[in-house]
């Protein structure tokens, strides 16, 4: 095994752990991805709570069947967050210096991130991609410059590829 | 005194023999007769034959040499004929030996088959004053009971590793450095793919408490040296004190965080001085208090040499820190409890050890030889420290991409690449173990396990176009993509043609020209702010 992966077995169980803890998911106003459109805007305030002031007003831009809202954390970390016409949020990408806070960020995903992630066994040092049950984790980059997204594919607008779309 | 202290362990540890150096200043008496003449370079050596006798294991044993004269002596090593069980590890240059200063020339011995072998090699001076100088055989003789080395373990290159035995430096108390650190793409203890390993020497600041760390990944995409705790374990190596309590830290990269304590070490590299640095010690054994929420609320920490593939980190970026605050966070931890320190002393700050040698500070060059396509089981590459300023650094004919130099900029230290028609930052990253970026056209692995490599049914050509940052340097890279499944299917370790997307997309968006570029290159990495022959960093050049 020459790079960083996770075997066929050990997903299986981190879909069964991740399945558990996420019935306990709670306080969707303050989950992000798979939560709807309203809670950017507590996202940016919290992310600015955690971290020192600065004004983060979100922006919005139509890309076709769905919207792109972003904001930029006072760490400089560029969000951008996707939402359907549903109003859910499928998928949020990130660009900076550092990762944000993910806790925030993946909403009531992040628990089942954390329990694929715990299972790795294996990790390479540019890029790193977590499958959970409904969510993939994609991150890449070097010192100082980091990029990563996730996305729940089953939030995706129909004809939307997030794998596509979001980054 | 500490360095000499610190360095005696070393070579003895890997059965190093030091010449006494009153013998070898009473072979030089005779450089006195010579003063008064016009510039000139005379070549004395302590030693004109090794005898390794009868060994039990692989074996390295040293001579030096001295320019007596006044004007730089230009050395030349010329190796045992191959294959031979006989190998230099030292620098075979050309190099410039100045007036005055010891060079030391380090053999290696790994006997395939038993018996008495000889052989002979040559140090040669290109522009000494007597003809006697100009070739200096030197004899060389061992024996051995069984064989200890296969024959193909053996690398006929410039700075051979050997099979198992850690790359030598070769310091030179009063004499001149050897800035030339060897590294092996050898997978390392863990079949990592396209993974350069170097060793280096850790000792408690100030004692001759020192231990080698090998399968150090070779790093240009950072900045620091970072070392997991249990390669340290017993040394005595502790955290700083600062703020009223221990220096902890978090660092980011692009799959991962580390974290652990800030640690102020004294570092040999290769045959330069010693220098003082401080570096982090990721705790893998729960030595240090847990990470913090700051530390994995974005990322997952990289937790094990087994896990990653590495004891450590040899980050010899174009940055001088690891700016704390915007790369990294520092902490104050007191128990199990760290709180954010936004103000970290600058002694407790992981910074880099090349910026720190007293001559070859300006930046790094990384060597490594052509492989052909589809893989080669070891390769054995070279990283120079300094950028002109010895003979075996001096840039060539090349492109110098300056990188953004503001840090507040989300580029920084990028340069820029434009493929398939678009532009986005790009780095040169010996850490990576691919060529990273993402395309619309080359079809990605099927298999899970490979999830982000790139599995052309065709090995694909492909051409990106390189952008300096502010000048108007540019460059097109030609480069291929196989079939990563097939790659891997291999015993091979060194792969140029190994690709995969830079963040999981299908738009370009970034690019990490990871090991596969520095095959059949020599690539300067200028540090910030640091002159060089090529100019002022940061850039890289190649």
């Amino acid at each position: 095994m020459k790079i960083a992966s996770m075997g066929w077995g050990k997903m299986a169980l981190a879909g069964l752990l991740a399945g558990f803890i996420m019935l306990g998911a709670t306080d969707p106003a303050r989950a992000a991805l798979g939560a709807d459109a309203k809670s950017i805007d507590s996202d940016a305030a919290a992310m600015r709570g955690t971290m020192s002031s600065q004004e983060a007003a979100p922006t919005a831009q139509s890309a076709g069947s769905y919207s792109i809202k972003s904001f930029v954390t006072p760490a400089g970390v560029t969000v951008r967050e996707y939402v359907a016409p549903s109003g859910a949020i499928f998928g949020i990408a990130w660009q900076g210096h550092r990762p944000p806070d993910l806790s925030i960020l993946l909403g009531s995903y992040y628990s089942e991130y954390t329990s694929a992630e715990a299972l790795k066994s294996r990790r390479d040092m540019h890029r790193s991609v977590t499958r959970g049950p409904n969510s993939v984790v994609v991150m890449a980059g070097h010192m100082g410059h980091v990029v990563g997204h996730a996305y729940v594919a089953s939030l995706a607008p129909a004809g939307v590829d997030p794998k596509a779309v979001v980054k | 005194m500490k360095s000499l202290l610190s360095r005696g362990i070393f070579l003895g540890a890997v059965g190093m023999l030091t010449v006494a150096v009153g013998a070898l200043a009473q072979s030089v008496s005779d450089h006195e007769s010579f003063k008064a003449r016009a510039p000139f370079a005379h070549l004395v050596v302590s030693s004109r034959a090794i005898a390794f006798g009868l060994v039990k294991e692989i074996e390295t044993k040293s001579i030096k040499i001295r320019n007596s004269g006044n004007l730089n002596a230009d050395i030349t090593v010329t190796p045992p004929s191959q294959p031979s069980p006989f190998s230099v590890t030292s620098t075979q240059g050309p190099f410039a030996l100045e007036p005055g200063q010891v060079a030391e020339v380090t053999v290696q011995f790994a006997p395939t088959a038993a018996g008495r072998v000889t052989g002979a090699m040559a140090i040669q001076c290109g522009n000494c004053n007597t003809s006697a100088d100009d070739l200096i055989g030197i004899r060389l003789s061992g024996n051995a009971r069984t064989a200890l080395a296969s024959p193909t373990s053996i690398v006929p290159t410039a700075t051979p590793t050997g099979s198992g035995t850690v790359p030598t430096p070769t310091p030179t108390p009063g004499g001149a450095t050897s800035n030339a650190l060897p590294f092996s793409v050898n997978g390392g203890a863990f079949q990592e793919a396209d993974a350069a390993f170097a060793s280096i020497n850790v000792c408690v600041t100030g004692t001759s408490n020192c231990t080698t760390v090998n399968n150090m990944l070779i790093d240009t995409g950072s900045t620091g040296i970072r070392i997991f705790g249990s390669q340290l374990q017993g040394l005595g190596i502790a955290p700083n004190s600062g703020n009223g309590g221990a220096v902890g830290e978090c660092a980011f990269f692009g799959s991962g965080s580390t974290w652990g304590a800030v640690s102020t070490v004294d570092l040999q590299m290769a045959g330069e001085p010693t220098v003082t640095v401080p570096i982090q010690v990721l705790d893998d054994i729960n030595a240090f208090a847990p990470a913090p929420h700051d530390c994995t609320e974005g990322s997952e920490l990289m937790s094990s040499p087994s896990e990653t593939g590495f004891n450590g980190l040899l980050g010899v970026g174009q940055d001088t820190t690891d700016e704390p605050n915007i790369f990294t966070e520092y902490f104050t931890c007191s128990g199990n409890s760290c709180g954010v320190n936004e103000n970290p002393s600058a002694s407790d700050v992981v910074s880099n050890a090349v910026a720190q040698l007293p001559v070859d500070n300006n930046g790094v060059v990384v060597s490594l030889p052509a492989i052909a396509a589809g893989g080669a089981g070891t390769v054995s590459g070279t990283l120079y420290f300094g950028i002109g300023t010895q003979s075996d650094n001096q840039p060539g004919a090349v492109k110098v991409f300056q990188a953004e130099a503001d840090s507040n900029n989300q580029n920084f230290l990028n340069i820029n690449t434009t493929f398939e028609g678009q532009t986005a930052g790009s780095f040169f990253d010996t850490g990576s173990n691919g060529l990273f970026f993402n395309s619309n056209s080359i079809t990605q692995c099927s298999s899970e396990e490979l999830d982000g490599f790139y599995c052309p049914a065709s090995t694909a050509s492909e051409s990106a176009t390189n952008l300096s940052v502010g000048t108007s340097t540019t460059g097109s890279v030609s480069f291929s993509v196989a079939d990563a499944q097939k790659l891997f299917n291999t015993n091979d370790n060194a792969f140029d043609d190994l690709g995969g997307t830079f963040d999981g997309g299908t738009t370009f968006d970034g690019f990490d020209w990871g090991l596969p570029f520095f095959f059949g290159r020599q690539v300067y990495f200028g540090i910030s702010n640091a002159s060089s022959p090529l100019g002022t960093g940061p850039y890289t050049a190649y």
